[in-house]
């Protein structure tokens, strides 16, 4: 099964861009690749749908932008996680636990 | 709170990007397609990767994609329209919900309305009559100059010819000093002759004061030294009213004092100081200021003097040079100035400053008194929108656990506050706008800047700045007390109030509305109270059914001898007591309560003078025969005038109370004898006899008791007064119109002037202080109102959250008092706390209120203690309607209900 990325809520796609981008700087390609890989091709992103919400979570403050030189040497932008970001990441990944907990739970009595 | 903070930290950093995004769109857009021609690049390059040519692989990396330019615009338009468009958004939804609430609605933005429409009313006043500078070119160098004399109790003694020139041949920091004086002439050419107030002014006083005529010019030096012919100049308003603003009246000649003026020009229509003059005039041309004795008499001092400064001065070195150029004048001649005994000095103050110094506590006390509206105004709304936020509370549980952040349901509930605060705007300007010419009137009474008073930019800036405050006051910062707890929300599903702590603010505006309206109902109370003990003091006449009219006998003519006055109003006189209905009539010097009359005479009482050492000061007054019955004075002992007191028989005099009480104690003064005395001494060989004593009149204003008095009989005098009076009987007194015909019957020259009852004479004595009362007292009235409303408000929101309860104990049998007595406890200790906060705050009004009280203590316990129990009444009954109804519910409705 694939899961279109317009099924997904737009917070849960808010909470994977910036869980992909934790550890290191990305770029939108970059971002777009390893979302695919890490839910092992179950997510194909509607890549077009990844910059308006790389944008606005710029805006929100959550993520920085800056200019730098991809792997293969190119000028591309990437994204990184602010001091803001990874708090929200943090309040949002638990309440994600929860609420999935509680899903599930109900999933499997019923 | 600190979350709050970061929110709105985040927000402001979004609304600086969106605008910076405005400014920066083309390089952003060209970013944005590099950024996106990287990621397509990157998916082409994986798609021939996989065996596609570059040309499939980029139609692919295209699929993949979605519409680029689909997705740039939507990254441009959040870029640089989020903010805006979500601000469009709250606009539109909170105008929704005024049109779903029109309740609701309407009574928040009355409530604004009175409130902003009140202050900016008063702020029109205070910006054109305290804040704008000058309308002159000049305004702001103008200088006021005043000669004092303090040792003498003079705040301002008036210039002599020589002094007008010594001042402007001395001073350095005034590059101009123009003289001023009015007088009353008589303008005959079309029509009626007519009495005119003419200024008698310096040549350069029109360009001193920056006014350049509109048409012809102003006066030349040679006219000044009265060379060549007469000449006047018109003020706009006299132009315009008199003329309806004809050019050709330029040129046109009229007769004045026997002479032939001609017109020579027409000034702005620019404010004038003073306001007064009709037509001006040369200096030359005034009898009384070009006589050579009047110019050589260096105790004439009629003139007011205007200073222009010099670019580099400053009105502080301007002082300091007229008091050393008066220091100078005394040092030169200590016979006349006496500087040990008088004290003389000179100064000067701002124009500006000067002509505001009445209005200025007036219109200080009505810009608090109005604040005090708006904020009172604020809490109630604050309350509303409280009580609403409550009721919403389910909402905004609901839209928080959704994940709506704080930050834009706070941003819309202030929204919300926005657009009713404009609402309330708008319905203030209007407001203001309906009352401006009132308000005009109003200042009228106190400056002469009345006629500036409008809403301009400064005003329009300051309703604005007014509505978007008390948008914030009660938009945002009842949001932001609220804590969103949506759990505990959620958990209180149903009950329809508010948690603790709204109850708890609620309670403090409360509080902070009754101490408000406390501050202002005293200062109300107090002008109130001023009022009405001024309005009983008895004037010392009876102004019902009397007529008096000032007529004004032309400076040089006919009226020149005591002869020809005799014969006038001999005759008019006659005339008037031949009318059906007059019961007395009379001529005198002045009209009670018109102000004037303060020069004094020096009298001794034969044989007293080794005794009380220094003359007497008295006023004189010269009346008919008549005069005490005319005015209903009463004679207290001895007798009034009559026909046995004839010209070159024994002078007699009428003295009044206060001279009788003063100099004689409890005894007689019937057959004493005065003295008239001037500087050099008394005259011992013209004594008058005292006759009788007559009650004290006012002369010099409600506020002021009447000095001593010395009536002469104007048979015996050296001329006739101005003023007539006639009493007539209980409504059959004659009209104005009857008067002035038929004093016009014997000179159809002579111009009757300002004929009014002496009931409108004392209603205009009365009438600034009316005007500050009404005006003060609507403000208060208004804030009573709100209060009360408020009050209500936040006792229903208490008696339905203890609806419940309320049914259980009437269910078990609790009575209906005992429910309602329980509710009004709370409410009580409200009342109580905002009456001793409101007493505590009362100085911060009634300090400035001071100078507008009479015969009252700005700390008066009575009005405190009245406006208390005003308040304390009102407000309880306020509370009791919704107590009372709580009770009358059948107890198993609310048990129902929920």
């Amino acid at each position: 099964m694939v899961v279109e990325s317009s099924d997904v809520f737009m917070g849960t796609l808010d909470m994977l861009i910036l869980r992909t981008v934790r550890e290191q700087p990305m770029h939108g390609w970059g971002i777009a690749q390893r979302m695919q890989v890490l839910s092992g091709d179950v997510l194909r992103l509607n890549q077009g749908s990844l910059y308006p919400a790389l944008h606005r979570l710029r805006d929100k403050g959550v993520l920085e932008a800056e200019w730098g030189v991809s792997e293969n040497n190119r000028r591309a932008k990437f994204y990184r996680l602010t001091d803001l970001g990874r708090a929200y990441l943090e309040r949002e990944t638990a309440k994600w636990e929860v609420f999935t907990g509680a899903v599930e739970a109900i999933l499997r009595l019923a | 709170m600190r979350r709050t903070i970061g929110k709105a930290a985040a927000w402001l950093r979004a609304v600086g990007r969106g605008a910076r995004g405005l400014l920066r769109g083309r390089r952003e857009r060209a970013e944005l397609d590099d950024e996106l021609g990287f990621h397509l690049e990157m998916a082409t390059e994986a798609h021939m990767r996989r065996g596609l040519s570059r040309e499939d692989a980029a139609r692919a990396a295209r699929r993949d994609f979605g519409g680029v330019d689909q997705v740039t615009e939507r990254i441009r338009a959040r870029r640089h329209f989020v903010w805006i468009e979500d601000g469009l958004r709250d606009v539109v939804t909170a105008l929704r919900g005024v049109r779903l609430r029109p309740g609701f609605s309407s009574l928040v933005v009355l409530t604004l309305g009175v409130g902003i429409g009140a202050n900016t009313s008063v702020f029109s006043l205070v910006n054109a009559v305290l804040l704008q500078p000058l309308p002159n070119e000049s305004g702001d160098r103008l200088v006021h100059v005043v000669q004092t004399a303090p040792g003498q109790g003079l705040d301002e003694v008036q210039f002599s010819v020589r002094e007008v020139e010594a001042f402007r041949s001395r001073s350095r920091s005034l590059d101009a000093v123009v003289e001023f004086h009015a007088m009353t002439f008589n303008l005959i050419g079309e029509g009626e002759p007519e009495e005119v107030q003419t200024g008698v002014v310096s040549w350069d006083y029109f360009a001193a004061m920056g006014m350049q005529p509109v048409l012809g010019r102003g006066f030349t030096p040679d006219e000044e030294a009265g060379i060549g012919p007469r000449v006047l100049v018109f003020s706009h308003e006299y132009w315009m009213e008199r003329f309806g603003g004809d050019a050709s009246v330029v040129g046109r000649r009229f007769e004045m004092n026997d002479a032939v003026h001609t017109v020579v020009g027409i000034l702005p229509p620019a404010a004038r100081f003073p306001a007064g003059p009709e037509v001006y005039m040369p200096v030359s041309h005034c009898p009384v200021r070009a006589s050579e004795a009047f110019e050589e008499d260096p105790n004439a001092r009629m003139m007011t003097v205007t200073g222009r400064m010099a670019p580099e001065s400053t009105v502080a070195e301007v002082a300091a040079e007229m008091a050393g150029i008066a220091a100078e004048l005394a040092r030169e001649r200590p016979d006349i100035y006496e500087p040990e005994r008088t004290g003389y000095t000179a100064s000067a103050v701002m124009m500006k400053e000067e002509l505001v110094r009445e209005a200025r506590p007036t219109l200080l006390v009505l810009m608090a008194s109005t604040l005090f509206v708006l904020l009172i105004a604020c809490a109630n709304v604050a309350n509303l929108m409280l009580t609403r936020l409550d009721r919403r509370m389910q909402e905004m549980s609901v839209r928080t656990a959704l994940g709506a952040p704080r930050g834009r349901l706070v941003r819309q509930l202030a929204t919300e506050g926005f657009v009713l605060a404009s609402l309330g705007a708008g319905v203030g300007l209007a407001i203001a706008y309906g009352g401006l010419e009132l308000l005009a009137t109003f200042a009228e009474r106190f400056t002469p800047r009345a006629g500036e008073v409008r809403i301009d930019a400064a005003v329009l800036g300051f309703t604005l700045a007014a509505a978007m405050l008390t948008g914030v006051a009660f938009g945002v910062i009842p949001a932001l007390m609220r804590r969103h707890d949506p759990a505990r929300a959620l958990r209180e599903a149903g009950v329809r109030t508010g948690s603790r702590r709204s109850q708890a603010v609620r309670g403090v505006l409360v509080v902070a509305q009754i101490a408000a309206s406390f501050v202002l109902l005293t200062g109300a109370g107090l002008l109130t109270r001023s009022f009405v003990k001024l309005q009983a003091v008895h004037p010392g006449f009876d102004p019902a059914d009397v007529l008096t009219a000032r007529v004004a006998y032309p400076i040089q003519g006919r009226y020149q001898t005591w002869e020809a006055q005799d014969e006038l109003w001999t005759s008019v006189l006659e005339e008037l007591d031949r009318l059906g209905g007059v019961n007395a009539s009379a001529v005198m010097s002045l009209v009670p309560l018109a102000g004037g009359g303060t020069f004094t005479q020096q009298v001794q009482i034969e044989g007293r003078a080794a005794l009380d050492g220094e003359n007497i000061a008295v006023f004189q007054r010269i009346v008919t025969d008549d005069a005490f019955r005319a005015l209903g004075v009463p004679l207290l002992q001895g007798r009034a005038f009559g026909s046995s007191d004839v010209r070159g028989g024994t002078r007699v005099a009428l003295v009044n109370q206060t001279f009788a009480q003063g100099r004689f104690g409890g005894a007689s003064p019937v057959g004493q004898r005065l003295l008239p005395c001037n500087r050099t001494g008394c005259d011992a060989s013209n004594p008058m006899t005292i006759v009788g004593v007559v009650g004290d009149v006012r002369f010099r204003g409600l506020e002021q008791e009447a000095g001593a008095e010395v009536y002469v009989n104007a048979r015996q005098s050296s001329g006739y007064g101005t003023t007539v009076a006639v009493r007539g009987a209980p409504g059959r007194l004659p009209s104005a119109r009857t008067l002035t015909d038929l004093i016009h019957r014997f000179d159809p020259e002579l111009p009757v002037e300002d004929v009014l009852t002496l009931e409108a004479v004392r209603g205009d004595a009365l009438a600034p202080r009316r005007l500050t009362l009404t005006l003060m007292g609507l403000f208060a009235g208004t804030a009573l109102v709100v209060t009360l409303v408020g009050v209500f408000g936040v006792m229903a929101v208490v008696v339905a959250e203890r609806r419940r309860e309320i049914a259980i104990r009437m269910a078990f049998g609790a009575q209906a008092g005992t429910v309602v007595g329980m509710i009004t406890r709370r409410a009580g200790v409200l009342i109580a706390a905002g009456l001793v906060l409101g007493a505590a705050a009362s100085p911060m009004l009634s300090r400035t209120l001071e100078a507008l009280l009479w015969g009252t203590e700005a700390t008066d316990a009575p009005t405190m203690l009245g406006v208390a129990a005003l308040i304390a009444v009102a407000a309880l009954l306020a509370c009791w309607v919704p107590a009372r109804r709580a009770t009358a519910v059948s107890p198993a409705t609310p048990l129902r209900g929920d």
